[in-house]
């Protein structure tokens, strides 16, 4: 790794975009325009959101990078939006397979899958 | 300097006095001009920067009157006579305060844009509270947006910048008064 501290800051920040990727940032788009272009309508992750995240590394080299390197950036924004959605499907039983998956979504699916829950439980 | 205003001459504007980092400053400009447009084209203090200028992202936080506040909201009119803050009176002499310490060997800086709304928020948290825990940080920094660090970084940056000032000699001086003690 060329700079551990920096390398870790940008597998976190990833992470933490993909967890608004998960939780928060819908795109609303009307007539071929974002209607939801501001900070109050489009909600990102802030300091009390994100969890603490834990990084550490496997170090391989590339070998099509200079000195072995690899980039680093993207590669983490993968990850937390499905890791989210298997956390609430073990939490719940209900399987999601859309993000965001907003409040109202989560109550929504929830809902529909109430009376086949009543109908097995009886 | 600043040639967009050249259809209004300056002389129009009455003079608006305010002290920026501990400078007496008088501005010609309209008093509905916001403080972050003034702060950096007519004084030149670039170090606080514009996010989303709605008032949400805490980019362009700075203190006034011992206040911490989005400078994008505020007309420059209602500084009239103010004590303004903003980044660049953080360091004293090129020595820098010890938050910005923080950040630079915690990584709490990523693309930067964000930095001095961060330092701010938390200069001013260490004001009223020399001694936060992690909730508190988070609370204090929860009005300011970082889409690249995580926060995880950030935050370490403060609560390190606060066990500096903790594991420092006994002194019932907070960071901030020590740093500008003069």
């Amino acid at each position: 790794m060329l700079h551990p501290v920096l390398a870790a800051g940008q597998i976190e920040g990833g992470i933490a975009q993909g967890i608004g990727y998960a939780l928060y940032e819908k795109v609303v788009w009307q007539d071929g325009r974002m209607a939801n272009n501001q900070m109050t309508n489009y909600i990102m992750p802030t300091a009390e959101d994100v969890p603490p995240i834990h990084v550490s590394f496997e170090e391989i080299p590339f070998q099509f990078g200079g000195f072995g390197a690899k980039g680093l950036g993207e590669l983490p924004h993968d990850g937390p939006a499905p890791a989210v959605l298997n956390a609430i499907r073990d939490a719940t039983g209900v399987a999601f397979n859309s993000i965001p998956l907003l409040p109202e979504d989560l109550y929504l699916g929830l809902a529909a899958a109430q009376p086949a829950e009543e109908t097995a439980a009886r | 300097m600043s040639t967009s205003e050249s259809a209004t001459p300056s002389k129009r504007w009455p003079a608006i006095r305010f002290n920026v980092n501990g400078e007496a400053r008088s501005v010609k400009v309209p008093p509905m001009k916001r403080l972050l447009d003034v702060l950096r084209e007519d004084l030149h203090l670039t170090g606080t920067k514009e996010g989303c200028g709605e008032g949400e992202c805490g980019s362009c936080s700075v203190r006034m009157n011992g206040e911490l506040l989005n400078s994008c909201l505020v007309p420059v009119l209602q500084a009239e006579g103010a004590d303004i803050q903003t980044v660049e009176g953080l360091a004293l002499d090129g020595a820098l305060h010890p938050l910005q310490e923080a950040f630079l060997c915690h990584g709490g800086a990523q693309c930067g844009i964000c930095t001095p709304g961060m330092l701010m928020a938390a200069a001013q948290l260490l004001q009223l509270n020399p001694h936060p825990a992690m909730p508190e940080i988070r609370e204090a920094l929860a009005g300011n947006l970082c889409r690249c660090t995580g926060f995880m970084r950030i935050l370490e940056s403060v609560a390190a910048a606060v066990d500096a000032q903790s594991a420092s000699p006994a002194t019932k001086l907070t960071t901030e008064q020590m740093h500008h003690a003069r």
